[in-house]
């Protein structure tokens, strides 16, 4: 079993559906405002930053502070309908507005710009089980020093609702990183690197506390679609970390 | 940060052609790898770095399959074997990092609407775009990596990769790393630019006081990483030097670089840092070199606050076009090979440098000096920055 010498500073899970969002943990977090509830899950996943680093304590030099963001299929349910709509108009600014930045980037850029986050950010697609994957490239920027601490969300779009979910880790150097750094793999492990566009992967497996809720939401978005397994996975990685705060 | 990583393999698929050698070729000899786009009543005839359909045929692309595959194979294939490798790799843990902007989706568009192919007959079924297919044939291919993962930095993704790798080899996580980046064209992408109105009228002109845009290619460039001791231990001379780098995001705004170069000072100063170089050794510049009025302005202000205004500077993007996510990994093969070649390539030979901008940017090639040491920038949409520093 991987051990993580990762520390969880704080978490947060949101779904929206219908316009409104249930955020898990919510107690813990505070009040939501409502532009915290997302238009695109760019502002989903600036939100659930946001959420995280105005509690009391996390506020830093955002310098010093790294962003992953981690998805299986990034933004391609947005890419899509944008998309259309910008083919419609052709010279459609909507389309020119969000094509290039509808995945990880936009992700990354949304919580940066609005949160000031001047730190490493690292956008990457592994395909099923990117929760675990990037909090092992958190692993890497706190051990390579380039980041105190690192915020990992993820942020998704699936048939007409959104998951996202993130948390704030922190941790030192320790004889475990090669390993945790070598959970990144393998690429057979129902993963690896993904290239999928418009296919439809699947809805991504959110990282945080709630899970429970998450879970259920997520099997009836999507019946057959092993949350379970992959949460489970990520819980187990979660309970190791809880368990070292 | 440890053990010294090296280039040991580079390769590429750029609009000059399916290899390094005629890549190097071609922007050595001063020609163009721009060419006029054919859907002319969209965009207008607008250059473009378009890899030549010959090309694609050699690298086995096939009409209804997905084009970065090819791509990624190809560049990734020549690199392997030009570090003395045989594909696939299967005695060693290797880590295969695909920096891109748009991923496969330029092949969905084609799939789902053919009169959108800038290449006739690209039409077809639907490709198969879920990720196990994709991955079952790179693994084939190169091996089964231990790590692999694409990264959405935009077009400073390519860079980021080799950095990213460069930690894993120095982690110890894995033997070898192939990094890089891969992008097709694609009509949104195209959409975007000309919306924006930054898609130059009659080719991009960086540096350049004409200077009205972007001109948007395609390709691929991979490279070879592992440590010197590594390299050694297999017998094989190393091309290169990784020497360090970084890579950080500006936090400024969604499509445009701070006016004054505040993060290009960030980018180049944390770079030369943790290469733990002096910016004196510095031989050249590999710019970001959109040929936009705003990133080389920020670009010249940038280097010229640290002093680096009198380091010759060339964008390659004048001559092949800004082949997106893969841009600064070309250019980082590029970097590569000007170390074994002793030359860098000039910039487009018609500029007419912007007075505004304090730099030197060379028109004729660049004889480099032994052991030479080079920078090679990138900066994308969302504030995006990588810079790494490559020599002898």
């Amino acid at each position: 079993m991987t051990v993580w010498r990762l520390s969880v500073l704080a978490s947060v899970m949101c779904v929206v559906e219908d316009g409104s969002a249930r955020w898990a943990g919510r107690d813990r977090q505070g009040p939501v405002t409502s532009d915290q509830v997302a238009a695109n899950t760019a502002a989903l996943f600036g939100g659930l930053c946001r959420v995280l680093l105005d509690r009391p304590g996390l506020a830093g030099p955002r310098d010093r502070l790294g962003l992953v963001s981690v998805s299986d299929d990034p933004g391609a349910a947005e890419f899509t309908a944008i998309h259309e709509e910008g083919m419609a108009h052709r010279r459609s600014r909507v389309s020119a507005r969000v094509a290039p930045l509808s995945g990880l980037n936009a992700h990354l850029a949304t919580a940066s710009i609005d949160l000031g986050i001047t730190g490493p950010g690292i956008a990457a697609v592994f395909g099923r089980c990117s929760d675990e994957r990037g909090l092992s490239l958190a692993r890497l920027l706190l051990d390579s020093a380039q980041a105190e601490r690192v915020v990992v969300a993820g942020a998704e779009a699936h048939r007409g609702a959104m998951y996202g979910a993130a948390l704030v880790v922190t941790g030192s150097s320790s004889p475990a990183s090669k390993e945790a750094i070598a959970h990144l793999g393998p690429v057979d492990n129902e993963g690896g690197m993904t290239e999928a566009g418009v296919a439809d992967v699947g809805a991504g497996s959110p990282i945080g506390s709630g899970l429970d809720e998450l879970l259920a939401i997520g099997s009836e978005l999507e019946p057959g679609w092993d949350h379970q397994a992959s949460l489970a996975r990520f819980g187990l990685g979660l309970e190791v970390m809880e368990h070292e705060r | 940060m440890g053990a010294s990583i090296v280039c040991s393999g580079i390769g590429c698929v750029t609009p000059f052609g399916r290899s390094v050698d005629t890549t190097w070729a071609g922007l050595l000899d001063g020609r163009s790898g721009l060419t006029s786009l054919a859907s002319e009543e969209r965009f207008g005839a607008r250059p473009v770095g378009l890899i030549d359909a010959n090309d694609l045929d050699a690298i086995g692309h096939r009409a209804g399959t997905v084009l970065i595959t090819d791509l990624v194979l190809a560049a990734a294939g020549e690199a392997i074997a030009n570090a003395g490798l045989s594909a696939p790799i299967t005695d060693a843990r290797v880590a295969i990092i695909v920096g891109s902007v748009s991923g496969a989706r330029p092949s969905a568009e084609v799939a789902r609407d053919p009169d959108r192919s800038f290449r006739p007959g690209q039409g077809g079924p639907t490709p198969d775009l879920a990720p196990g297919p994709l991955i079952d044939r790179i693994a084939d291919a190169i091996g089964r990596p231990s790590i692999a993962f694409t990264l959405g930095t935009a077009c400073a993704a390519g860079n980021q990769a080799l950095l990213l790798g460069r930690q894993l080899l120095s982690a110890g996580a894995v033997d070898l790393v192939i990094a890089g980046g891969a992008d097709e064209l694609s009509e949104a992408m195209l959409m975007m630019f000309h919306s924006f109105g930054a898609f130059a009228k009659e080719g991009a002109r960086p540096f350049d006081r004409r200077r009205d845009g972007v001109s948007l290619g395609e390709g691929s460039g991979f490279v070879v990483l592992e440590t010197l001791d590594s390299a050694r231990a297999r017998g094989h001379r190393p091309l290169a030097v990784l020497h360090g780098g970084w890579y950080g995001l500006e936090g400024y705004h969604m499509t445009a670089q701070e006016p004054d170069g505040a993060g290009v000072v960030t980018t180049v100063q944390r770079a030369i840092d943790d290469a733990a170089i002096d910016p004196g050794q510095l031989d050249l510049v590999c710019a970001h070199g959109t040929g936009t009025p705003l990133n080389d302005r920020a670009e010249a202000l940038g280097l010229g606050k640290l002093g680096l205004a009198e380091v010759p500077i060339v964008s390659l993007k004048g001559r092949m076009g800004h082949l997106q996510g893969a841009a600064s990994a070309v250019e980082a093969v590029c970097c590569v090979n000007a170390v074994v070649d002793g030359r860098f390539p000039a910039n487009r030979s018609d500029l007419e440098i912007d007075d505004e901008l304090d730099l030197v940017a060379p028109t004729d090639v660049v004889d480099l000096p032994a052991n030479p040491t080079i920078l090679n920038l990138a900066f994308g949409f969302g504030g995006s920055m990588a810079a790494t520093v490559i020599g002898a």
